[in-house]
């Protein structure tokens, strides 16, 4: 072997492999045809496009956090509740005549907060972290509606509402923001000493700690991404809605986690991309979409959710087990 | 005490892993009421064989024959239905349980309902530890015990079953002077009962205390098996160290330079007591010693993974106190460790992370680095080190032993390492990759690094080594010089002070 | 005389020590109960104890047995409210019918987590996690995500029942963790179930069909989902498709204050029973002092991470 027959190999195992290896890639092509076929073609029309990214910014911004957490073998229940909480933060500061900055720069403390919490439990106390996000996924729901004793807090300011209604060039700012995330997660993983980081602890913590990594920042770090993005999401959503709410759409979280294994990323961690997430979310999305055009009861779509979890996970191992 | 009725023989028995040949042929007969004793280095084949004989592993060929009739076993549960049982050191126990409990674990003794009968478990667990005159109670939950006492509930467990053949392996790794008197006792007990004991073990004083009849294996072959009378414990160390010396190995001559690392009395609570010794530029410095001798642990200490209790560490002239492995390797040290799989390598991820992996550990407070550079420069190691690959973004998992190995080493090359540790780096990989291994660390010494070196295939240390230290007992006992020592003279020092003045008188 | 020494020392270990300090505990959140407020001791506030906190005390059994088989099931609350509104649905065509049905359901939910489980094998969490959407989806789908009426209230006033002044639910819950405790301590599915949770390998190495294990733990989670169910459906008088969210946390909560472990193998059915009421003594404490009830979510995640917390510091 010498290096310039590597860097060939690398270019050209490439392009085959990632069909091979990306069944999400052959979903996607599926269901945009399948999509096609079926709304007759409303559904490549440029507006039902955008509406569905639009709709599905939010889940997409904390999917990108997701998946930095479940490559480090953990995992965030406490995004949707953070997200709720931080909207509550952002639109009471908003509402009390704090302007526009200051609120949104308290929201995204508070998410990153949030996340070096949880993290500092995980690391120092040793708690699983499945426990320890769904704890503080309880205390999140508990503070963000003692807020306002649960009521939705209302008449935000007009220059909050930019996040989730105008648009940059024709994208709607909500799209926008998500691909600045998604950018930012694909560069901190792929191109940063961080990164390379986040894969070793997370396929190795013990080789990674006896190579010079600081296991425990890398994991704290990880947690404090993930509620900075539950905290972007719930920016955006407050925006869209008008409001804050104090409500908790359990489903929400369950997106994330869905986004993240539809884009081939392992529980066991080390393992995935920022890249796969993305268009697992832009996938789970197209499936949404693909059932309301087929009028599908709403009531059904999040059961539809679960279900794909289970399949994808359950396709994963058998595959893992071929090779 | 001959005469005993046969009641185990295994014939011919040949086991192969994909690359490697772990028993040859090996023939083996246990007669009730004897203690057979099973000795042999690390690699010999012991627990292979032990693993066939219970039905952990099943033999490529040959032939096992149970009571004079063949038999052949597919798993532990075949192997305990026909009175086998092995207690081994990693105790297949339930810590959460309670000690009746896990004695009764296959056996629960139930009411006329079928319930579990628990005053019926713990009085009868109670009378069985009685028996052995072992102060435990079957209330006690397994994980509150200390590692013997977990040892003996094992023993205990496993003779409340009815076992034909009993085997130990390496009691007494764990077990301390007292409580290794008390095993004895109930093996002496046992014996009466007609049962085939198979002793593993490292002290071979004990083969003299307790055996009837003893089995050396040397890669993978019976060797000799004896009655204890016409048997010595030179003769012993003979047989079980006496390979012809047909591997090869590579050594150059490399001018000694001036100390780069100096451990004066280093001690960590129950791992390293009092090491002192000093290691030179271009220096190749062996440590020899039996499993559990300290050996990685004394290199674990250097590196920082264990908080130093006492003595002092100079490195580069330097005092240095290490608070974790970060700052070992600022400081210019690497290690391979000898789990590649669980210590050394992050196997689901590139051969090229891996290596880089290196050189980032001393960028921790770099936040973006140019990546073009660092794959550069891992292509480099890649070549130099000799990984055989298609691409080195394959992941590592898919790599042989050998090249696995490579490319923790090829880590620590990226990361510029001054002093390199390597523990028992050859292992398990095969004879072409050991060689190139070898040519390698003489390359390094040459280019001014100095290795230490922990390896228990001593022919192997020897002909790297310009000096052996030999440790056991967490403690360093003797140094040798490159030829100064046979593997005799090394092993003697090996084994623990008073087993050896046990022995002599 | 040395050897019974001995013997006290190792009965007194670990485990006899944490009892005392959940019983302390337990005596604590009392104490502070009558402290805070005179109407604590009184029996119609003990009465509204039990009655409101009985479901999730049901299900606390339930997720003990899960998380000594060391796996945990989040799909439970969902399951609660799948039964509730069964029940709405089919209790008018027949009470019988609607209550087979109900733990047939629930049943049958855990037995499909727990072969799932074993034969994907992904992380319990993950799998509950997708079934709890997937079961709630199924409420809302029977019950087209409104409230569902039609609970007879000659049923919904069992909830309100009371024997010699005790409510009835009170004899439901020590019935239940009766035959729960009776289950683990005295039948061979009970000691397979931790052998299973303490080690897998050695349980496995012993003869016990580790899968049949886990299906079976599961089912039993179910049945104990179901059971909270029926009982949640008579407590709200209505089937509730959207209700009794985040109840599996409530109950996992109790669990790990009696001492249950992550880890598996570990936890008494006995102390789940104490956790429990620790947890429903402080919600009580908590609503008597006038503090807004949306400060409950706050204490229980707060209780989960001191228990854990605690105990892994006592570990080390």
């Amino acid at each position: 072997m010498n290096s310039s027959s590597t860097v060939q190999e690398r270019v050209k195992a490439k392009i085959p492999s990632a069909l091979a290896q990306n069944p999400r890639l052959v979903m996607f092509v599926v269901l945009v045809i399948v999509s096609t076929v079926l709304s007759k073609g409303v559904f490549l029309s440029p507006s039902n496009i955008h509406n569905m990214l639009r709709q599905y910014a939010t889940i997409g911004i904390m999917a990108v956090g997701q998946t930095v957490v479940i490559l480090l073998a953990g995992v965030d229940l406490s995004q949707g509740s953070m997200m709720a909480l931080v909207s509550m933060v952002v639109a009471y500061l908003n509402v009390n005549g704090f302007g526009l900055i200051l609120p949104l720069l308290a929201g995204l403390l508070v998410g990153a907060l949030g996340g070096l919490f949880s993290g500092t439990i995980i690391t120092r106390a040793k708690v699983p972290p499945f426990i320890a996000t769904l704890a503080m996924a309880s205390i999140c729901r508990g503070l963000a509606t003692l807020m306002t004793q649960s009521r939705p807090i209302y008449g935000l300011s007009k220059e909050l509402l930019v996040f989730g209604r105008d648009t940059i060039g024709g994208l709607g700012i909500q799209v926008v923001i998500w691909i600045c995330v998604g950018l930012l997660g694909i560069f901190l993983i792929t191109r940063t000493v961080y990164g390379r980081g986040v894969y070793a602890v997370g396929g190795n913590e013990q080789s990674a700690h006896l190579s010079g990594i600081n296991v425990q920042r890398v994991k704290l770090l990880g947690y404090a991404f993930s509620g900075i993005c539950a905290a972007i999401a719930a920016i955006v959503i407050t925006s869209r809605m008008d409001m804050g709410g104090p409500y908790v759409n359990a489903n929400d979280n369950v997106q994330s986690i869905a986004s993240v294994v539809i884009g081939g990323t392992s529980f066991a961690g080390g393992r995935g991309t920022v890249s796969g997430t993305i268009l697992g979310t832009v996938i789970i999305a197209m499936i949404n979409n693909l059932m309301n055009l087929m009028l599908i009861n709403p009531y059904i779509q999040q059961g539809i959710i679960g279900a794909i979890i289970v399949i994808t996970v359950t396709l994963n191992h058998r595959r893992a087990k071929v090779e | 005490m001959r005469e005993g009725k046969t009641i185990l023989e295994m014939k011919k028995i040949t086991k192969s892993f994909p690359g490697v040949r772990a028993l040859k042929e090996v023939d083996l007969a246990l007669r009730a009421g004897e203690v057979h004793c099973l000795v042999g280095e690390n690699g010999a084949g012991k627990s292979t064989l032990i693993k066939i004989m219970t039905g952990a592993h099943t033999m490529t060929s040959g032939e096992m024959l149970v009571n004079g009739t063949p038999q052949v076993l597919t798993s532990p549960l075949d192997g305990r239905e026909l009175g086998i049982r092995a207690i081994y050191q990693e105790l297949d126990l339930l810590p959460t349980l309670s000690v009746a409990e896990n004695i009764f674990m296959e056996d629960v003794p139930k009411t006329k309902l079928g319930l579990v009968d628990w005053p019926k478990m713990n009085r009868k667990a109670a009378e069985l530890l009685q028996m052995f005159h072992v102060e435990i109670s079957p209330y006690s939950l397994i994980r509150d015990l200390t590692v013997a006492e977990q040892q003996i509930v094992a023993i205990v467990k496993a003779l409340s079953q009815d076992s034909k053949v009993l085997i130990m392996d390496e009691p007494s790794a764990v077990l301390t002077g007292s409580e290794l008197e008390r095993l004895f006792g109930i093996i002496a007990e046992l014996k009466k009962q007609g049962v085939a004991i198979v002793y593993i073990t490292h002290r071979l004083i004990e083969v003299f205390e307790i055996g009837d009849i003893v089995t050396v294996l040397r890669d993978g072959e019976n060797i000799v098996t004896k009655d204890i009378e016409d048997v010595t414990m030179e003769k012993m160390i003979q047989w079980m160290v006496g390979r012809e010396i047909d591997e090869q190995f590579y050594k150059e001559k490399v001018a000694i330079g001036d100390v780069v690392l100096e451990a004066k009395n280093l001690s960590v609570e129950g791992m390293v007591k009092e090491a002192s010794f000093e290691l030179r530029e271009g220096e190749i410095l062996g440590l020899a010693g039996l499993v559990g001798a300290g050996r990685t642990e004394l290199l674990k200490s250097i590196f920082g993974e264990y908080r130093l209790n006492s003595g002092t560490l100079t490195i580069f002239g330097e005092e240095c106190r290490f608070n974790s492995p970060r700052d070992a390797i600022a400081k210019g040290l690497g290690f391979v460790p000898e789990d590649r799989k669980t210590e050394g390598a992050v196997l689901c991820r590139s051969i090229e992370e891996n290596i880089s992996l290196g050189v980032l550990a001393k960028k921790e407070f770099k936040f973006l680095v140019h990546f073009p550079t660092i794959f550069k420069k891992a292509v480099e190691l890649a070549n130099y080190v000799k990984i055989r690959c298609h691409s080195l973004r394959q992941e590592v998992v898919t790599l042989s032993g050998g090249n696995q190995q490579k490319t923790v080493l090829a880590k620590w090359l990226a990361s510029e390492s001054q002093i390199l540790l390597l523990d028992e780096p050859t292992r398990g990989i095969d004879v072409g990759s050991k060689l190139e291994f070898y040519k390698f660390m003489a390359e390094l010494v040459r280019n001014g690094k100095s290795i230490i070196l922990v390896s228990s295939e001593l022919p192997e240390l020897m002909a790297l080594s310009d000096r052996i230290l030999v440790m056991s007992n967490s403690r360093i006992r003797k140094e040798f010089r490159a030829g100064e020592a046979t593997q005799e003279q090394i092993l003697e020092h090996a084994i623990p002070q008073e087993l050896r003045e046990a022995a002599s008188s | 005389m040395l050897q019974n020494q001995i013997q006290i020392k190792h009965k007194a270990g670990r485990s006899f020590s944490s009892n005392i300090v959940l019983l302390l505990v337990f005596a604590a959140v009392m104490l502070i109960g009558a402290l805070i407020s005179p109407l604590f001791f009184s029996v119609q506030n003990m009465r509204n104890i039990i009655v409101g906190a009985a479901t999730f005390g049901i299900l606390a059994s339930g997720m003990t047995v899960i998380l000594i088989a060391g796996e945990i099931d989040l799909s439970v609350g969902s399951q609660v409210a799948l039964t509730s509104v069964l029940m709405a649905t089919l209790a008018p065509i027949s009470l019988t019918l609607a209550i087979v049905a109900s733990i047939l359901a629930t049943v049958t939910i855990g037995i499909l987590n727990g072969v799932l489980l074993t034969k994907t094998k992904m992380p319990s969490f993950v799998l509950t996690l997708s079934t709890m959407g997937i079961v709630r989806s199924i409420a809302l789908v029977i019950g087209n995500g409104q409230p569902v009426y039609g609970v007879p209230r000659s049923y919904s006033n069992l909830a309100n029942t009371t024997v010699g002044g005790i409510p009835l639910v009170a004899f439901l819950l020590v019935a239940i963790y009766l035959f729960t405790w009776f289950f683990l301590k005295y039948t061979t599915l009970g000691r397979s179930i931790y052998s299973v949770g303490s080690n897998s390998e050695a349980a496995r190495l012993t003869g016990i069909n580790i899968d049949r294990i886990t299906v079976a733990a599961y089912a039993i989670s179910g049945l104990m989902a179901g059971i909270a169910g029926l009982y949640y459906t008579s407590y709200v008088t209505l089937g509730l498709p959207d209700g009794a969210v985040d109840y599996e946390t409530e109950a996992i909560t109790a669990a790990i204050i009696g001492g249950a472990s992550f880890f598996g193998g570990e936890g008494v059915v006995t102390n789940t029973l104490l956790g429990f009421l620790i947890v429903a003594i402080v919600k009580n404490i908590l609503n008597l002092m006038g503090v807004s009830p949306f400060v409950q979510p706050v204490a229980i995640g707060l209780l989960i991470i001191i228990a854990v917390g605690v105990r892994t510091m006592r570990k080390s």
